[in-house]
């Protein structure tokens, strides 16, 4: 039961990071290796403006700090994007290379302003509730439907806006938007700040639960990568179902082996999907 | 003649024509390391060499393979990894001396380097990428889960040095990097690197001209493997003790990093900036709060400037003696 | 003056030369078809047009110099291109893939009465509308790619290849369509291998070889010529 509920909080966590890096790449054909570090900003916009704007005032000011984090994570992807990304966006190992180097950047800045060790924001809730006769704490509690609700937003927004139709055009036929009069680097612009922002809104409601240390980054992309291609690279619903698979199968073997054996396996499952079904699970392009 | 004096005088031919192909920077950058160990008994200034010289190993042999197959591996920690606990292990356990275990460890790492080439053959860009990341990833996993084995967090340490003082380590790690880039650029010279590049645009025009583009690969990864494997056991012998961070997945992109500053696909533009930018990272010492920011931010802004890398600049295209004399002759 | 007016275009692939000096001609209410054998550069004229590819020479559309406009330009200004090979979007259902062709109009009222005129012209899709499009049958992918096209507003219309790869009574029926619609005033620039059928409903012709306009004239003169009988029409 505490697998059940754990799988599915920390599922949709690991679904919010995961959708974002997909949603880039289906677009721009462009792995971003910063997503990670757009996670862990979140996690650190937060604790930076709680703790020196809103001085930690109550539970209004912690909101308006996730907020103002989630603004300002999609502004650092847009500043990736225009500044590093757009000289060669063509080639994505150029694409690959210049976010990772951002990505040890920011962690070194982290490192230097912030320490090496973990960071806390307090919580939105307190205390804890039994369901089914198992103790959560209402924090994690949280996680899954406000995961739920924004992924749903997601979905909504690119299924009737015309921005979001845009961008599924663009992931399905590059030329074909452009013939309509679609600009794909807008649309890229835009979809990376989404990303950022899903990644973000992650990363603030991680920051009350588990420790955020500047190089927590690595972690989360190699989760995100992972669930992406597991997921078969394109798939939106594709990254969603692997997110809570790669959750479960994680909290289970934490639960049933040692903290180690856990990731092992997760790692060895990655391996065998990769090297016996590289298209992933689900393998048809789907945004 | 017979198939292995066939063999020898073809790989004899090759290391000649890369002698011939050297550059001059490099040739005397190297004898500079010569003389600074023969001269100098600065214990700082000799640490530090020996460290840009273990990175520029660990560049050059990352670049054998993806800078001609032009494949990202994002996990070449795990070559030095698992060659630097060999050394490590043999050496302490066995108390094998450092001129059999670097031998074993590097074809141990060669071994290892030949199987995950021939898994990962299908693979390309993203896939390809992701399956060196989590290798790296499981061997360190694996590193924690043994660690009666392997120290844990600790490591193992104690290990034997290659000789009694730092100058003669220093010696020695520097003929292995010389041979070394003599092999590798020999390697890639030969009609292996040129159908490793073939490979990179098109593999299906590679397999339909009658090539076997998979042979080719398995070799580069073992090849790359090997010298890594080199570097991982300069390492132990030269700090005297290996630590998860010798498999750490910062070092495997920091070697990323540094050798796509160089440029890749030209051996030296990836030895010639590891060498560079390990110097400059001690230099900024002297503000050291900021130095690893200001190192990465550097990092960013050489990529940036030169998104081929610095050897493939178009400034060298139109320099070319300048070119011969930095990076060698062309492949 | 003509609506489109195109000097001596030319267009390279690396150092490759696939058009070389191409002018033409193309007067409002026009039907021109643009024929040649594969590879004699049909589509990277088409491609030149719509802004997709980079060319040197001069492209005027309707007084306007239009050589270095990008393709959102160039549908803006009613020049809409229906790509070789479609280029639809597979996962988003029929009715997505018209409203995408009208992404850069506002004006509500007129796009609804496009998307009925367009269900008019084509009721399948009408009844497939939340079908994906991906699911179509290639006829009835070729009518969607019109379709969008349509709903672009288009003031002269680029058709690549409508009839490749499609059933003949279903060709019929596509050209039927192409023709009413030029008979209701648009511009039509029509690329075809197809020769027969193309120089059937057109009112006059280029023929392109090896990337140079090497024969135009009206239909009846193109049909009527030798070389074209012989290398286009097998006769
Ligand atoms: N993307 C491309 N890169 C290189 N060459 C191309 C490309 N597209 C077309 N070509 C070449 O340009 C020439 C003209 O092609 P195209 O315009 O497609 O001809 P057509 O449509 O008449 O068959 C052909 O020789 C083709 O090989
Ligand atoms: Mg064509």
């Amino acid at each position: 039961m505490e697998i059940l509920i754990l799988g599915l909080s920390r599922g949709s966590v690991y679904a919010l990071v995961a959708v974002g890096f997909v949603l880039v790449f289906s677009v721009g054909g462009i792995l971003n290796l910063a997503h990670g570090t757009l996670f862990m900003l979140g996690a650190y916009f937060t604790y930076i403006y709680f703790n020196f704007l809103f001085g930690q005032g109550g539970t209004l000011a912690l909101l308006a700090s996730y907020v103002c984090a989630i603004v300002s994570v999609s502004l650092v992807a847009l500043l990736l994007f225009f500044a590093l990304f757009r000289r060669k966006i063509d080639s994505i190992s150029y694409v690959m290379v210049v976010s990772l180097a951002f990505a040890l950047f920011v962690e070194q800045f982290m490192k230097v302003y912030f320490g090496v060790t973990s960071t806390g924001v307090p919580s939105l809730v307190r205390g804890s509730v039994d369901i089914f006769g198992v103790r959560v704490l209402n924090k994690e509690v949280l996680l899954l439907p406000i995961s739920l609700f924004a992924l749903v937003a997601l979905h909504m927004f690119l299924r009737h806006s015309s921005a979001g139709q845009s961008i599924k055009a663009v992931a399905q036929s590059r030329e074909g938007a452009i013939l309509v009069g679609i600009k794909p680097d807008r649309v890229l612009a835009m979809t990376i700040a989404i990303a950022a922002a899903l990644a973000a809104l992650a990363g603030t409601l991680i920051s009350s639960l588990v420790t955020v240390t500047p190089t927590v980054w690595s972690y989360w992309l190699i989760k995100a990568f992972a669930i992406a291609i597991v997921g078969g690279l394109g798939s939106l619903p594709g990254a969603v179902v692997a997110a809570f698979l790669l959750s479960f199968v994680e909290i289970a073997t934490t639960f049933t082996l040692t903290d180690q054996y856990g990731e092992l396996v997760a790692l060895m499952i990655i391996v065998a999907i990769l090297l016996f079904r590289p298209s992933g699970l689900m393998s048809s392009r789907q945004v | 003649m017979s198939r292995p004096l066939l063999i020898a005088r073809r790989a004899a031919a090759g290391l000649l024509d890369a002698i011939q192909a050297l550059s001059l920077v490099f040739v005397i950058i190297v004898a500079g390391i010569v003389i600074t160990a023969l001269t100098s008994s600065n214990f700082y200034v000799l640490e530090i060499l020996v460290l840009a010289v273990i990175y520029m190993q660990f560049t050059s042999s990352w670049d054998v393979l993806c800078g001609y197959a032009n494949q990202d591996n994002f996990g070449i920690a795990f070559f030095t990894g698992i060659s630097g606990y060999i050394a490590a292990i043999l050496n302490k356990s066995l108390a094998m001396s450092p001129w059999l275990t670097v031998p074993i460890s590097a074809t141990a790492a060669a071994a290892a380097g030949l199987v995950i080439g021939w898994l990962a053959l299908r693979l390309r860009g993203p896939y390809f990428a992701l399956l060196t990341i989590v290798f790296a990833a499981v061997l360190s996993k694996l590193a924690y889960i043994f660690s009666h084995v392997t120290g844990g967090e600790e490591g193992i340490s104690g290990i034997a040095s290659f000789s009694r003082s730092v100058e003669t380590d220093l010696l020695v790690c520097v003929a292995l990097l010389f041979i070394s880039v003599l092999c590798m650029t020999a390697f890639a010279r030969s009609h292996y690197g040129l159908i490793l590049r073939s490979t990179q645009h098109n593999e299906d025009a590679a397999l339909a001209s009658g090539i076997n583009a998979a042979h080719y690969k398995v070799a580069g990864f073992g090849v790359s493997a090997f010298f890594a494997g080199v570097g991982g056991a300069m390492f132990a012998h030269t700090h005297m003790q290996v630590s998860p961070e010798l498999m750490a997945g910062s070092l495997s992109v920091l070697v990323v990093l540094m050798a796509v500053a160089g440029g890749r696909g030209t051996i030296l533009g990836p030895v010639l900036a590891a060498g560079a930018l390990t110097l400059f990272n001690e230099w900024l010492r002297i503000i050291e709060i900021y130095r690893p920011i200001i190192f990465t931010g550097t990092l960013i802004v050489m990529i940036y400037i030169f998104p081929s890398g610095i050897a493939n600049a178009s400034f060298f295209a139109r320099a070319p003696l300048l070119r011969r004399l930095l990076f060698g002759r062309e492949a | 003056m003509a609506l489109l007016e195109v000097d001596k275009l030319s267009a390279f692939y690396g150092h490759l030369r696939v058009l070389s000096d191409v002018s033409l001609t193309v007067e409002a209410g026009e039907l021109i078809a643009i024929i040649g054998s594969n590879g004699a550069g049909k589509t990277t004229l088409l491609r030149s047009l719509s802004g997709l590819t980079k060319t040197t020479g001069r492209i005027r559309f309707d007084g306007r110099d239009l050589t270095a406009a990008s393709p959102q330009e160039t549908v803006r200004l009613g020049i809409v291109h229906c790509p070789e090979g479609r280029k639809l979007f597979p996962d988003l259902t029929v009715g997505e893939n018209l409203s995408l062709g009208a992404f850069l109009r506002r004006d509500h009222a007129a796009i609804q009465a496009d998307l009925e005129r367009v269900n008019d012209l084509f009721p399948i899709l009408h009844e497939r509308r939340e079908q994906k499009a991906g699911t179509l049958s290639g006829g009835e992918q070729q009518m969607l790619a019109i379709g969008r096209a349509l709903m672009c507003r288009p003031r002269i219309i680029l058709l690549d290849e409508p009839s490749f790869g499609i059933a003949p009574i279903i060709v019929d029926r596509i050209f039927e369509v192409i023709r009413q619609l030029n008979a209701g005033g648009l511009t039509t620039l029509l690329v075809e291998q197809n020769v027969g059928v193309a120089l059937d409903v057109c009112t006059r012709a280029y023929v392109l070889e090896n990337g140079h306009v090497a024969l135009s004239g009206s239909a009846g003169e193109i049909s009527s010529n030798a070389a074209v009988r012989e290398s286009y029409l097998g006769m």
